[in-house]
């Protein structure tokens, strides 16, 4: 018996951008898993008056599977006690800052949410990101395998050999089950197993002497002769320093004039800056630190080759976890809590220390006036709201941010009486009147993730021919009490999964496992076997492992959605 | 009110009765309190299958709860407690008057671990022992007792006030190792001694030992003389040293540590230190065991020659330092005993200045295996840093066992 599911979404008020739709009452019909133009009459209706429409959301940017999220749940006991979950019917979870992945799962659920990219895999420990993701529930997955301080990648582009860096980055991705480039402090944390840092674009890493620039630059015309959906995902040098923002300006300026050419998708920028609120940083020490968000929002809106999630601080007691390992060590010394450090041999390294963003803390409340400095001025089709969770907070936080950005009410609330003065003093916040409505939430928080990953077929809007991947939120959208804004994007009143209807009342009502998004690129067969040859003899000589033993297998997902390219042009 | 509570057995799987907790109590029936629940493992039953409850409902917002026996095996007694009494006449079991913000908690016996833990406010006297971790903060925590008051008759276990902020414990007998760990505030007193590294990572607080410091943590500034110290309106009397650290962890500490002068010269005259008393016997010493990889032991097993005589000849060996290797009578091996002298291995004795004093190592292998008890802390690893063994001479020759020989001979 084919059992066939049909859903109609009756009377409610659609925020889809991706389509143009702003606000208008309609019906979206669902069946097998897909957004279609009409349903039968034995279609199920949900009843969607009073309630918005949007996309699943799609989450670019968390740390959620892996390695140093683990390293986190572990060395963080405390974290895990602070918050249980335990409801009928369900797996029992625990993590405030760093969830276990059944609570991941079903929080992300419970806030519409369908879609989440893990944002840094370590390749060599790859499969634990992809073993966590197989007890993931309720959300796709994909993850992005970190560049910016491997051997391989620093030796083709100093050689200038950007074809082999292009089928090595191929092959890792293919291994690693990858679905994008990231880069984190790119040269940063090769010079950190030398006990140092760089510090700019141009200061060369120990040994291998390529620059941040080099690497960067590098990288970008790869993924763009590979055609990959997503552009090159950066976490630029200096992370966390006063000052920092000059360094984001000049990594954001020296991809420009490279081209976008996805072979899949719809993306026209080349450049994705992650977490740029802990970019825009002004001043040369904690002591004149100011906020820069206006000066980088600026950037941003009159250039095009960019977007950039934000990275919002939220003001809470959460986990900080990178593949930045100076950065956290600096942390580390400057808050004296717990570090965890870690090497992962040939390709990357990280750090995880918890950390407390008191609102009352001067350096913390600019740090997040910071990031409503980039919201209220940046063009809201260039940004994604991100938390870089858990970094900047838990993403269980995203509905307080919208609520900061619809809101002025509610952002003055905090701005006046809850965080220390510091925040009006150093950043435009209380200039701005800006408030964002639910089109432009609806940018911020799918819409724009989906075109810039490069899955805006599929998800992010809701389109015929979408995966039904839907959120409906019973809220009025002239809402601006913070608390209901806030209340109604924390639990939806309906969540479908691809065409199931997975949550009601903000409650998970039925478990489901989505795909795990991986990259497959083929490229010229000659062009490969260069490649295996300089793989062969790194493995032999310096891995750990293996080369037989490293590639992900099939068994580690529930089922694979692979994009497949073809760039066998490449010779 | 007052309501005693009678154990009827000990249960075989221990049980946690938060329950029992004046608040909870206050304005119920017999039958209300009998019915309240309790877990064993992962099932719930009434507290009447394990106490039989007697009831005097005179004034029953003003709750005393009298445990009449042992409830070694009954945690979270009085856990998160804000007023009344419990007085229990008997052992009571791990985390008792955990997180507590007020009342008062009296033992007539002894407690085991956790007692107070992240407490903020109220009373726990104990008139017996305690185990590990009083005031504590909890496991990955940096935040201990906030307030209150623990006062313990005899000797506490590890990690006493660990990252406390604030209040008060006095322990009037002796502690074990870490006593006051990452202290932020707060005031700890110990009667007798302290062994190892009490207030090490201190920031802020206050600890007084009248007793004898053993194993001294490095990060400790000598500051002066005091006398009659008055701490908390509290005055206690003599002559100490003032210690301020742990420098090792800040640039600016300002935790003050004082130790009763005429037991602790030694702390500022190395030529007077002698890691205590007692620790030399006729015939051997007592002494504090480290263990760890050593790096040529790990490139043997990283090699796959775990069976060699190399890997003998590394591990089965017991550094010491060249003054208890003396005393000892310089021998060629010498005998290492659990502390419940229950286990003992001979290993090959090396003299070692960089130990200190009191102090022995081995290399963490199967040798050293064989005399490192069970004892975890309940942290699932055992202590390979910082348990006590007896390290006696061998006279003449001796043969060290293999690897195998061990695990056929000892482990049968
Ligand atoms: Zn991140």
């Amino acid at each position: 018996m084919v059992i066939i599911m049909e859903y109609i979404i009756k009377n409610g008020i659609v925020y889809d951008p991706l389509n143009g739709i702003n606000g208008e009452k309609m019906d979206i019909c669902v069946k097998d898993g897909k957004i279609v133009e009409k349903v039968s009459e034995n279609a199920k209706v949900i009843d969607a008056s009073n309630c918005v429409v949007m996309p699943g959301g799609v989450d670019s940017h968390s740390h959620v599977a892996g390695a140093k999220v683990n390293v986190g749940r572990m060395f963080r006991p405390e974290d895990s006690k602070k918050d249980i979950y335990a409801k009928k019917g369900l797996r029992t979870g625990s993590g405030f800052s760093v969830p276990s992945t059944y609570k991941t799962g079903y929080q992300y659920s419970e806030m519409g949410y369908t879609t989440v990219i893990e944002a840094a895999m370590p390749p060599l420990i790859a499969r634990h990101t992809h073993e966590e993701f197989l007890e993931t529930p309720q959300i796709d997955k994909a993850a992005m395998p970190l560049f910016g301080n491997n051997w391989f990648v620093f030796e083709y582009l100093k050689e200038g050999d950007i074809k082999k860096c292009a089928a090595y980055v191929a092959w890792l991705l293919r291994a690693t089950r990858g679905f994008a480039i990231k880069i984190v402090n790119p040269g940063g944390t090769e010079a950190w197993g030398w006990g140092k840092n760089v510090h700019s674009l141009d200061d060369p890493v120990p040994y291998f002497d390529i620059t941040p620039r080099e690497i960067v630059r590098g990288l970008c015309e790869v993924n763009e002769l590979l055609g990959l959906p997503h552009s090159i995902h950066v976490h630029p040098n200096n992370l966390g320093h006063p000052g920092n923002w000059e360094t984001t300006l000049e990594t954001m300026e020296c991809v420009k004039g490279i081209k976008a050419k996805p072979r899949y998708g719809e993306r026209d920028i080349v450049y994705y800056n992650t977490h740029v609120q802990f970019h825009s940083y002004g001043g040369t020490s904690w002591k004149d630190f100011e906020s820069k968000g206006l000066e980088i929002a600026e950037y941003v809106n009159k250039n095009d080759h960019l977007v950039v999630d934000v990275g919002q601080v939220t003001l809470d007691e959460t986990t900080t976890m990178t593949a930045d390992g100076p950065m956290e060590y600096d942390l580390h010394m400057t808050n004296g809590l717990k570090w965890a450090n870690c090497d992962v041999e040939l390709e990357t390294g990280s750090g995880v220390v918890p950390f407390i963003y008191s609102p009352k803390g001067p350096v913390y409340a600019v740090q997040w006036a910071i990031g409503l400095d980039i919201f209220l001025n940046i063009d809201t089709d260039k940004v994604l709201l991100t938390t870089d969770h858990p970094n900047a907070g838990p993403f269980t936080r995203y509905p307080r941010v919208i609520a900061w950005l619809m809101s002025k009410k509610y952002r003055d609330e905090w701005l006046y009486n809850k965080v220390h003065k510091w925040a009006q003093q150093r950043s435009h916040v209380a200039d701005s009147d800006k408030e964002y409505d639910l089109y432009e939430i609806a940018k911020v928080t799918r819409a724009n993730q989906a075109r810039v990953l490069g899955l805006s077929k599929e998800k992010g809007h809701l389109g015929v021919g979408a995966d039904a991947d839907i959120a409906i939120y019973e809220i009025d959208p002239e809402e601006k009490d913070g608390k209901k804004i806030e209340r109604a994007f924390r639990y939806a009143k309906y969540v479908l999964k691809r065409g199931e209807l997975v949550v009601k009342d903000g409650n998970v009502v039925k478990e489901v496992f989505g795909d795990t998004i991986y990259v497959d690129v083929r490229v010229d067969e000659s062009l490969e076997q260069e490649i295996m040859k300089d793989l062969k003899e790194k493995f032999t000589r310096y891995y750990s492992i293996n080369l037989e033993n490293y590639p992900v297998t099939d068994e580690y997902a529930n089922s694979w959605k692979v994009i497949k390219i073809d760039a066998t042009d490449i010779s | 009110m007052e309501v005693i509570l009678t154990p009827k057995d000990t249960p075989d799987i221990p049980i946690e009765a938060e329950v029992i907790n004046p608040d909870i109590f206050a304005n119920k029936s017999k039958e209300e309190i009998e019915s309240l629940l309790v877990w064993q493992g992962p099932n719930t039953y009434p507290i009447s299958e394990f106490f039989d409850v007697e009831i005097s409902p005179n004034n029953p917002k003003d709750v005393t709860i009298i445990i009449e026996g042992d409830v070694e095996r009954v945690k979270y007694i009085g856990s998160k407690m804000s007023s009344g009494k419990i007085i229990i006449n008997g052992n009571v079991g791990i985390q008792l008057g955990s997180e507590m913000k007020g009342g008062e908690i009296v033992v007539n016996g002894n407690a085991k671990h956790w007692v107070g833990r992240e407490m903020e406010g109220g009373i726990i006297k104990i008139n017996g022992n305690a185990g590990d971790y009083v005031g504590s903060a909890y496991r990955g925590s940096w935040h201990g007792m906030k307030g209150g008051k623990i006062i313990i008759e005899g000797d506490a276990g590890n990690n006493v006030g660990a990252a406390i902020t604030g209040g008060e414990i006095i322990i009037k007998g002796n502690v074990k190792q870490f006593c006051g760990i990452r202290q932020n505030g707060g005031f700890i007193y110990i009667g007798g001694n302290a062994e190892r590294a009490v207030g090490v990572e201190m920031t802020k607080g206050t600890i007084v030992v009248c007793g004898r410091i053993r194993f001294f943590a490095p990060g400790f500034e000598f500051d002066g003389i005091e006398k009659d110290l008055n701490i908390n309106d509290i005055t206690i009397y003599g002559e100490y040293l003032k210690f301020i650290g742990d420098y090792a962890i800040s640039r600016k500490p300002k935790g003050v540590l004082y130790a009763l002068k005429e037991k602790n010269l030694g702390l500022i005259e190395p030529e007077l230190y002698e890691c205590y008393d007692d620790y030399k016997y006729d015939g051997g010493i007592k002494a504090l065991l480290n263990t760890g990889s050593t790096i040529v032991q790990g490139e043997i097993i990283k090699g796959g020659e775990k069976f060699t005589e190399r890997y003998v000849k590394e591990c089965a060996v017991c550094y010491i330092h060249p003054n208890d290797y003396e005393y000892l009578g310089k021998p060629e091996y010498v005998n290492v005993i659990s502390e419940d002298k229950k286990a003992s291995i001979t290993l090959r004795a090396i003299p070692d200045s960089s130990l200190q004093e009191g102090t022995v190592f081995i290399p963490r292998s199967i040798w050293a295996n064989v005399v490192i008890l069970s004892y975890t802390e309940s942290m699932g690893s055992p202590l390979y840093k910082g348990c006590y063994v007896y390290v006696e001479p061998v006279k003449g020759k001796a043969d060290i066992l293999t690897a195998e020989e061990i695990m056929k001979k000892i482990y049968g």
